[in-house]
C-alpha cells in the first residue's frame, strides 16, 4: 500500500500545477487500496474477491469514479467486508505479480480484456476472471454489482432483474415472477 | 520439550499461494538445529480418527472433505484448494494437537509444530483452516477423562471465531467446559466475531507497550477465573508489524516478551501448557524474493514461542520438573500405557470398549 501510494505520488508530481485530469491521484477518503500481491493474498485468506479497478491517468470518468463511487460510504463498507480492491493503471509500465505471472499493468489490462476505462474486473482467488463491469456507473448500481458478484446471483439472475429486485425490496423469486423455475430443485435432482 | 511434527504437515499448494506452507518443515528444522527440541522429542502423529472429528464437525462437511465434493464457494471460503493430501495433512495436524495436549498434561509443557486452526467451523472451513484442531482435541480429551476444564488463550491477531462458535455453549462458566480468550485486532478478519468467553479487540497499529499492558492483567485474571486443567496457547505471530494479514505493530522483542510472559505466568500457576502455532504470514515479499525465504522468516517468528518455552521450562526434552496438577476429578490420574517415542503409532485416546 505504501508502495502504491508512493507510486501515485511519483506519477502525480510531474503533473502538479497543471490544471488537467489526473486519475492517478487517489482521493484521501479512498478505500483501502492494496497492491496486487496483497490483494490476492487477502482474498485467499479472508474469503474475498479481488476487484481490479482499471484506470488511466488521463481518463476523466476515472477521476469521477474515484470521486463519486469509491468515496461512497455504502460502497466502501461493502468493499471492506467482501473485496480486496486494487488499482490497475492499464498503461502502467511497472511490473507486478499476478499469481505466477510477472507482468506490467499494460500487459495485465490487455490480458484481462480491458479495452476502455474505467473498467472493473472481478477475479477469483484461483486467478480466474469472474466478470467485467466496463464503464462508469453511479454508486448505487456499482454497489448492486458488487453484491451481484459476491452473492453469485449471476448463476440464476440477469443483472437488471437483480437491480430491480434490490430496488423494490422484493426477493429475487418474487421480482422474477414465473420467469424462472425454482433453480434449487434442479440442482438437487442431479 | 516434546512436540508433534510430521513431514506430511507440508503439502503442495498452487504457486504463489498466500499461505506459507513450507513454514512447518522450516520451523522443525530450525528448532532441531538450535537444540530447542531434540529428534527423540519429536512425536509423529497419525491421521485423526473421523469419529473424533465428528465430535465437532458435521457429517456433511467431513463427507465433502473425504470425497472431494466441496463447492467452489466452500473452497474459496477455506482459502485452500482441496486435495486429498490437504485432508490427510489436516487430520494429521488435529492428531498432533491431541497428542500435544496429552503430552502437556504429562510433561507440563508440549507443543504441536502446526495447529491452532481456530477459524474452522463445524460445517465449513475458512481462513486457511480446514479442521478445528483446538476444539476437536479438547473434546477428545474431555471425553476420555483427561481433563475437565481448559483455557484457550488465543493471541493470534485474528479472532478465534471457530473455537468461540464451538464452545459458545460453554459460556455458562464455570459449569465445566472451555473458557476461550481471544486478544485480536478489532478491525481484522473475521468480520463477524461470535463471542468468546473473553474478547479483547485492539486498535490497528497497537505496539509492544500497549499490547503487553493489555495482556499483563488479563492473563492472571482469566487463569484465576477459569481454574483450568490445561492452558492451550495459540501463539500466532501475525501480531508483528508488516505481517501480511496483521494490523498490529509488535516488534520481534515484543513478541518474545509476550511469549515469555505467557510461559512464565502459566508455569507459575502450575497449569500444563500446550503450544500451538496458529497464524503467521511473514513480511511482504520484496520483488524477486523467493517464497521459501518468506516461509523461513515466518518459521523464525514461530520459533520464538518454543525458544521462550525452552528457556522457561528448561531444555529437558522429556519430562520437565513440573508436575502436572490437574486439580481434582477425572484428570488427576493419567493412565497412558504406551511409549511415545515417535516410532510407534500415535497413542490411543479412545475409550476402552464399553
Amino acid at each position: 500500500m505504501i508502495r502504491s501510494a508512493l507510486l501515485a505520488l511519483a506519477l502525480a508530481l510531474p503533473l502538479a500545477g497543471q490544471a488537467q485530469v489526473d486519475a492517478s491521484i487517489v482521493p484521501e477518503d479512498a478505500p483501502d487500496w492494496l497492491t496486487m500481491e496483497d490483494a490476492i493474498a487477502t482474498a485467499q485468506g479472508e474469503d474475498k474477491i479481488v476487484l481490479v479497478y482499471g484506470y488511466a491517468a488521463w481518463c476523466g470518468y476515472c477521476a469521477r469514479f474515484d470521486a463519486d463511487v469509491f468515496t461512497d460510504d455504502a460502497v466502501q463498507a461493502y468493499l471492506a467486508e467482501n473485496y480486496a480492491p486494487v488499482r490497475l493503471d492499464i498503461e502502467g509500465a511497472d511490473s507486478l505479480q499476478f499469481f505466477d505471472a510477472r507482468v506490467t499493468g499494460r500487459e495485465l489490462g490487455g490480458a484481462m480484456g480491458i479495452s476502455g476505462t474505467p473498467s472493473n474486473v472481478f477475479v477469483d482467488t484461483d486467478g480466474s476472471l469472474i466478470t467485467k463491469l466496463p464503464g462508469y456507473t453511479d454508486p448505487e448500481t456499482f454497489l448492486y454489482a458488487l453484491q451481484y458478484v459476491r452473492e453469485e446471483a449471476y448463476e440464476t439472475t440477469p443483472f437488471d432483474q437483480f437491480i430491480a429486485a434490490r430496488r423494490t425490496g422484493l426477493s429475487l423469486e418474487q421480482a422474477m415472477g414465473d420467469l424462472v423455475a425454482p433453480p434449487r430443485e434442479e440442482t438437487e435432482a442431479q | 520439550m516434546r512436540v508433534s511434527y510430521h513431514p506430511g504437515y507440508v503439502v503442495p499448494l498452487p504457486p504463489r499461494h498466500a499461505f506459507p506452507m513450507a513454514k512447518f518443515s522450516a520451523l522443525h528444522d530450525l528448532l532441531i538445529a538450535e537444540g530447542v527440541i531434540r529428534p527423540e522429542g519429536v512425536v509423529a502423529p497419525r491421521e485423526a480418527d473421523w469419529g473424533d472429528l465428528l465430535l465437532v464437525h458435521t457429517t456433511r462437511y467431513l463427507d465433502a472433505l473425504a470425497t472431494g465434493t466441496l463447492t467452489r464457494q466452500e473452497e474459496r471460503r477455506m482459502g485452500l484448494p482441496w486435495s486429498e493430501a490437504l485432508v490427510t495433512r489436516s487430520r494429521r495436524a488435529v492428531q498432533g494437537t491431541i497428542n500435544a495436549m496429552t503430552m502437556a498434561l504429562l510433561d507440563g509443557v508440549a507443543g504441536n509444530l502446526a495447529g491452532g486452526t481456530h477459524h474452522a467451523m463445524p460445517d465449513h472451513g475458512e481462513g486457511f483452516c480446514v479442521l478445528n484442531d483446538v476444539a476437536v482435541a479438547l473434546r477428545v480429551l474431555q471425553r476420555s477423562g483427561w481433563l475437565r476444564r481448559a483455557l484457550v488463550l488465543d493471541l493470534d491477531v485474528h479472532q478465534g471465531n471457530g473455537t468461540a462458535h464451538v464452545f459458545g455453549g460453554d459460556r455458562a462458566w464455570p459449569a465445566g467446559g472451555v473458557y476461550t480468550v481471544s486478544v485480536h485486532g478489532a478491525n481484522n478478519y473475521p468480520f463477524r466475531k461470535p463471542p468468546s468467553t473473553r474478547d479483547v479487540g485492539l486498535p490497528d497499529g497497537t505496539g509492544d507497550d500497549a499490547y503487553l499492558a493489555t495482556l499483563s492483567p488479563l492473563l492472571p485474571e482469566v487463569l484465576a477465573e477459569a481454574d483450568p486443567d490445561l492452558v492451550v496457547y495459540l501463539g500466532g505471530v501475525d501480531v508483528v508489524a508488516d505481517d501480511r494479514f496483521g494490523r498490529l505493530a509488535l516488534t520481534r522483542a515484543g513478541l518474545a516478551a509476550r511469549d515469555r510472559f505467557v510461559c512464565e505466568t502459566v508455569r507459575d500457576a502450575g497449569v500444563p501448557l500446550c503450544l500451538l502455532l496458529s497464524g503467521g504470514y511473514a513480511a511482504r515479499r520484496a520483488p524477486g524474493q523467493a517464497p521459501k525465504t518468506l516461509a523461513r522468516q515466518t518459521a523464525d517468528l514461530h520459533a520464538t514461542m518454543y525458544r521462550q518455552a525452552a528457556a522457561v521450562y528448561g531444555d529437558d526434552s522429556g519430562r520437565t520438573n513440573l508436575t502436572p496438577t490437574p486439580s481434582t476429578g477425572p484428570a488427576a490420574e493419567p493412565r497412558l500405557g504406551m511409549a511415545m517415542d515417535g516410532s510407534g503409532p500415535a497413542f490411543p485416546l479412545r475409550r476402552p470398549p464399553a
